[in-house]
């Protein structure tokens, strides 16, 4: 958990919870959340609230020796931006066991008109997206303050991993 | 990697099965007006296999956590 770790520190002081036995149990779906699944307030205004919920399995390393005998690999994601009040502003998802398996985006109908024709149940089709480039767009485009000065250095090096030793994209 | 600390500002925690159950009935009676229970029943039956509501999902990633 250790990249996730680091990840989540560049914007926020948190708790990540895992499903039981979800640090050693292999051949299983185990699930996380933060913050007792209560949404992290990203420093910036407005504030914006950010829930992270992922589901992930631990594997065997099989083709990486050098990563150690295990890793985690992602089986779903959610990463969801909201207002301070808990509306949807922006969600991407990738749960591949439903009816939509490819990953994509939700819009929150608090950014859209009233008789606009996109739709916050609308899927809004995006390729895989890593949790650091969701929160480096948070610092980057919508002003969130970092709570880690070396969060460029972590993002990119956690990101670099991810695109090195991700199964699919 | 440089030391970012995290360890200390980002704990990590693995819930009980009665934590977890709790934390699933919780969000589902704040998405959805149902019990754990009840989601988890019509999960299984299948009622949410064409379900667009991000709603749904937003509880579906906890299932997890209560098995």
């Amino acid at each position: 958990m250790r990249p996730l770790q680091d990840i989540v520190s560049c914007v926020a002081r948190a708790k990540i919870n895992l499903s039981p036995n979800g640090r050693a149990m292999v051949g299983k779906i185990h699930a996380l959340t933060v913050n007792d699944n209560q949404p992290l307030t990203l420093k910036c205004k407005p504030v914006l609230l950010f829930k992270i919920s992922m589901w992930y399995e631990i594997v065997r390393t099989e083709d990486r020796p050098e990563r150690g005998p295990w890793r985690v690999s992602t089986r779903s994601y959610m990463y969801e931006l909201q207002t301070s009040s808990g509306e949807l502003v922006l969600s991407y998802h990738w749960h591949p066991t439903s009816k939509v398996r490819n990953p994509h985006a939700h819009l929150g109908h608090t950014q859209l008109a009233p008789h606009a024709v996109l739709s916050y149940k609308a899927h809004h089709p995006t390729g895989r997206i890593s949790l650091e480039s969701v929160i480096r767009t948070c610092i980057t485009e919508y002003g969130v303050t970092p709570m880690n000065e070396k969060w460029t250095e972590i993002l990119a090096t956690r990101e670099g991993d991810f695109e090195t030793y991700r199964s699919w994209s | 990697m440089p030391d970012t600390k995290s360890d200390h500002e980002v704990e990590v925690v693995e819930v009980s099965r009665e934590e977890g159950r709790s934390l699933l009935d919780r969000a589902a009676r704040d998405e959805l007006g149902m019990s754990g229970d009840r989601f988890l029943a019509k999960w299984d039956a299948g009622e949410y296999e064409d379900a667009d509501d991000p709603a749904v999902t937003r509880v579906a990633m906890l299932i997890p956590f209560a098995r």
